[in-house]
């Protein structure tokens, strides 16, 4: 069984990054990372995953236009490499499930 | 709009400096954009601690995602420490916190004064990083000024049109050069509204320089500029917003701008104003060729360096090239030096080497660095005694092992940690107070580049010097209780040791009981001349009144008129400041109009002046004055009385306006203060410190004119003297108004009389005389507390430095006053004992600053800026107000030390 290559806080800024569509910024990555798994991060700190993300090759990124609401500063929009990715994301869950088998009474218990 | 920089908070920008170089930019808008939408989600509490977290956020991200990267060299603290040999530790950082709530006095007190005092003592500093500041376009610090300094008037010309051409095609260093320059345009939109919209003519090549993509339609282009094209105009978001209501269809129509109507191409995102806080992009047609060398409109001219070229190389290759000009046109460009500097110094029209050299800032830097110093010296006498008393604890450490480096090391810590944590409580006040004084102060619109908030380079600078007064309120004292000599004491002393207050201290104290007493005078002073509304007390009611300018603009191509360009503009400025004027009058709301530079209710110069035959000389001259210049029928236009001899006449204002024009007229109050009374006709006046004309050139009183609000706000000081103006040398011409209803309500009536007189001319700042008046008391008033304000802080230093003494002269000496007590000493030889030091620094201390104080308000109260006072009155009054003071914080060690009993100070000991 080989090891997931994502950290834990890695894999879930890629399913955020594919909920919204597989492609987006770090602020609405952010925003979905809090609605859908209550973890709150910073969009500083979601940039610098999907950077590390993009230099392993899981990611690209292209620079938008300036906006003003943003002090006049560009956003980096990030893309999955589904190519990547997928493998990547179906050996995390696989491993997951595999560790839990037999273990959810322990979840009826609590 | 905001300056796209202004209003971000610090914390944002510090959080996005702390990731690598290129990743900044955009997690700063991603920060400035989730903070934004926290305003509609959030309380401003959680809103608040959220955005204090992100520099740690963004810390934790860079140092996880560079041991990611390089997993063999983990960036942790320990190592950095191990490699460092600093060999602090947690514990000691613990230790100085924990001091914080120990001696909770030290504390408020240190914490206070150094919150006030370092960002006080960075304002210059802060000033100076204006003139630096980088403009919000992508790498705008690329982005330079490129002028040249006239050498001979010691200021910049930008008459700077055939340079540019030249520029253009020999310079190597810039990638790309543009030229643009500002005025204001009258703007008549599709709705009917007509007014000043601020506007620039610029080269088409500014646009890809500032690497600035319009929002709509396009940029200005090439073909623009040449003569006879279409008129086209760019403009921003907020024209396109508040004239055309965002019509999505907006490019194409048409908006008239001065008489003729321009053809919409494109719309600027916004946050875009450049050069200034412009609105209006219209193509730069005028060419070098049409004027002669050193002559035409001023251009300023921006260029963006190289890839790889620095901006001294480029400022090397302009002057080289600058210097070939020279021998070309000689007459024009050998006073002139060419030069690269920022945009803002060139926008600004200082220096290259910006305000440094101004003896004004170095003087106010040196007044707050002083006062700093005085803090540093009086924490580090609270900090002295607060180290005496741990000298047991120390003693113990170096018995355990510890080196005197190692104790100090701690003891810079706990220093450290009051410092830089009253540095970020005095920079989040500094930057709360500061722009709100600051927003209320600046009435015209600031260029969109400039930015009044704490630069990130502020707030370093801030930090460092906060270490610095650690290690000087901190180590110095340490250094002194940890010397080997007391280390022996207390080795041979079973008692324990002492540590006496030394020579430097005593200087301390006295020194900022002397400069205290001698600022206070000073703020004395000043609340004194500016507490009360002095309008009251003078004769012009400030209500009446409208001040208003009249711009007559430089429009291409020229008029009808005959002459140079400069000369027909001085013709048509002439024409429209006289016809307007004479309009104004005709009207029947109107009681009286005048012009000016310098009217009654605005700042006027104040020289010192030198009267024939009083004896006056250079060093010594006779009074210090207010001086204006007015209008040759400034006198009979605003109703004036003359009192002696006669009023000016045209001839008086004949010639060039640097030209020396003898006749002057003063008002009744220089008669009577500065003369002495008497017939003022024929008697003349000169300038020591320099005029038109020269230092040695004298001028003729022709007329006394009654007295009439030269010095609105100290009345009591307007002594003055006018110089004659003609119609045509000023421009914008500034206008007082007296009208018979609401100043503000005839303003619309003012803009329509100018729009007749002239379609291109403008009024400009129209606003009434109450308002101006107001505004400059908020001004000396915030100047004056603040001198007020830091010398009271500089008074409780003082006073804190004697308790601090008393206080630690009674604990060290317990014994022996038990002893004294014992052996029948009365009361008034333990007072001795405890507040005989104290009390002579006290007095050496206000007997100089009371020398310093005398001289302070002498030379204060001689200009006539301030009100005449009675100097000894006010250091005798600041001097008994210090000596209570101290007096009431002697009063608690006093008793303290009264009421030590002699047995139990004996079984104690």
């Amino acid at each position: 069984m080989g090891r997931s290559r994502f950290g834990e806080l890695e894999e879930q800024v890629v399913l955020a990054l594919l909920q919204l569509g597989g492609e987006s910024y770090a602020v609405p990555v952010a925003e979905e990372l809090e609605a859908r798994a209550g973890r709150e991060v910073s969009p500083a700190t979601v940039y610098m995953v999907m950077r590390r993300l993009q230099e392993q090759g899981f990611l690209t990124s292209e620079v938008g236009t300036p906006d003003p609401e943003r002090g006049g500063r560009p956003r980096r929009f990030y893309r999955v490499v589904r190519k990547a990715v997928v493998p990547a994301l179906a050996e995390s869950r696989r491993a997951r499930l595999a560790l839990w088998e037999g273990l959810e009474p322990l979840l009826e218990d609590s | 709009m905001r300056h796209p920089r202004q209003g971000i908070p610090l914390a944002l920008r510090l959080a996005a400096w702390l990731l690598p170089r290129d990743a900044r930019d955009e997690v700063l808008g991603d920060l400035v954009e989730a903070w934004r939408a926290r305003e509609h989600t959030q309380s401003r509490w959680s809103r608040a601690v959220w955005t204090l977290r992100q520099p740690f956020v963004a810390l934790g991200a860079r140092l996880r995602s560079a041991r990611r990267v390089d997993a063999t060299q983990p960036p942790s603290l320990s190592l950095i420490r191990r490699r460092a040999g600093v060999g602090f530790s947690w514990l000691d950082l613990k230790l100085g916190l924990r001091m914080l709530g120990k001696y909770p006095i030290l504390t408020v007190v240190a914490g206070i004064t150094l919150a006030l005092g370092i960002p006080s003592a960075l304002i210059p500093t802060h000033v100076i990083g204006f003139y630096y500041l980088d403009l919000p376009v992508d790498e705008g610090d690329r982005v330079v000024g490129l002028r040249n300094w006239d050498l001979e008037s010691n200021r910049q010309t930008l008459r700077n049109l055939h340079d540019f051409e030249v520029w253009k095609t020999r310079l190597t260093s810039f990638e790309a050069l543009a030229a643009a320059r500002s005025l204001p345009w009258n703007v008549h939109s599709p709705d009917g509204r007509a007014g000043e919209v601020l506007g620039s003519e610029v080269t088409a090549s500014l646009f890809t320089l500032l690497r600035e993509p319009p929002l709509l339609g396009r940029t200005l282009v090439g073909a623009d500029e040449a003569a006879g094209a279409p008129d086209v105009v760019v403009i921003s978001e907020d024209v396109w917003e508040s004239r055309f209501v965002r019509d999505p269809d907006i490019v194409g129509r048409t908006i008239t701008i001065g008489r003729r109507p321009h053809t919409i191409v494109g719309v600027m995102p916004a946050g875009f104003y450049f050069p200034a806080r412009d609105h209006l992009w219209l193509p730069l047609r005028a060419k070098a060729d049409d004027y002669a060398v050193g002559a035409g409109p001023d251009v300023l001219v921006v260029g963006r360096l190289a890839d790889g070229v620095s901006r001294d190389q480029a400022d090397l290759e302009l002057r080289t090239v600058g210097t070939g000009l020279a021998a070309v046109w000689p007459e024009t460009h050998t006073r002139l030096r060419a030069e690269v500097v920022t945009f803002p110094i060139m926008a600004m029209a200082e220096r290259a080497a910006g305000p440094l050299a101004d003896w004004e800032i170095v003087l106010i830097q040196l007044f707050f660095l002083a006062l700093l110093a005085v803090a540093c010296g009086n924490i580090g006498t609270l900090i002295l005694a607060r180290t005496a008393m741990r000298l047991d604890e120390l003693a113990v450490r170096t018995a355990l092992g510890a080196s005197r480096t190692r104790i100090l090391g701690q003891l810079f810590i706990e220093s450290l940690v009051l410092a830089l944590g009253a540095t970020a409580v005095g920079l989040a006040f500094a930057q709360a107070v500061g722009t709100s004084v600051v927003d209320r102060l600046l009435t015209e619109e600031m260029p969109y580049w400039f930015d009044v908030g704490l630069s990130l380079r502020s707030a370093l600078i801030a930090l460092g010097v906060g270490a610095g007064c650690a290690v000087a309120a901190g180590v110095l004292p340490a250094v002194k209780a940890t010397s080997p000599r007391i280390q022996q004491n207390l080795q041979r002393s079973a008692r324990g040791a002492t540590v006496r207050f030394g020579a430097l201290t005593t200087v301390l104290i006295v020194a900022e009981v002397a400069l205290s007493v001698g600022f206070l005078c000073f703020g004395t002073v000043a609340i004194l001349s500016f507490a009360g509304d002095g309008s009251l007390r003078s004769r012009v009611p400030v209500d009446r009144y409208l001040m208003a300018s009249l711009r007559t603009p430089w429009i291409a191509p020229p008029t009808e008129l005959a002459g140079t360009y400069e000369e027909q503009l001085r013709a048509r400025t002439a024409l429209n400041n006289e016809e307007l004027r004479d309009r104004l009058a005709a009207d029947p709301s109107v009681r009286h109009v005048a012009m000016g530079r310098n009217l009654p209710g605005t700042p006027h110069a104040s020289p010192v002046v030198i009267v024939e035959g009083t004896g006056a000389t250079d060093d010594a001259p006779t009074a210090s004055i207010e001086a204006a210049r007015v209008h040759v029928d400034f006198f009979r236009d605003l109703g004036l009385q003359i009192v002696q001899g006669r009023g000016f006449t045209p001839e008086d204002a004949r010639g060039e306006p640097d030209a020396h024009r003898p006749a002057i007229v003063v008002n009744e109050l220089f008669v009577e203060r500065v003369l002495g009374g008497g017939d003022a006709i024929g008697r003349r006046v000169r300038y020591p410190l320099g005029a038109p004309g020269g230092e040695e050139q004298w001028y003729e009183i022709v007329g006394v004119v009654e007295t009439f609000g030269t010095n609105i706000l100290v009345p009591e000081r307007s002594e003055a003297l006018y110089h004659p103006l003609g119609s045509s040398e000023l421009n914008p011409m500034r206008y007082i108004i007296e009208v018979a209803g609401s100043p503000a309500a005839f303003i619309p009536r003012l803009r329509a009389l100018a729009a007749d007189v002239d379609a291109e001319a403008m009024i400009e700042r129209p606003e009434p005389l109450a308002d101006v008046v107001a505004r400059m008391r908020l001004e000396n008033r915030v100047g004056t507390w603040m001198i007020f304000g830091l010398s009271a802080v500089g008074m409780l230093l003082a006073v804190t430095g004697l308790y601090a003494l008393m206080s630690f002269t009674v604990s060290q000496r317990t014994r022996e006053i038990g002893i004294r007590t014992a052996l029948g000493a009365g009361a008034t030889s333990v007072v001795a004992t405890i507040a005989r030091r104290a009390l002579l620094q006290l007095m050496a201390g206000v007997v100089l600053g009371c020398a310093f104080g005398w001289w302070i308000v002498d030379e204060v109260s001689s200009q006539s800026d301030f009100a005449d006072v009675s100097v000894p009155g006010i250091v005798l009054g600041v001097a008994v107000a210090v000596i209570a003071f101290s007096a009431l914080a002697c009063l608690s060690p006093t008793r303290r030390g009264l009421r030590i009993q002699p047995t139990e100070a004996l079984r104690e000991a």
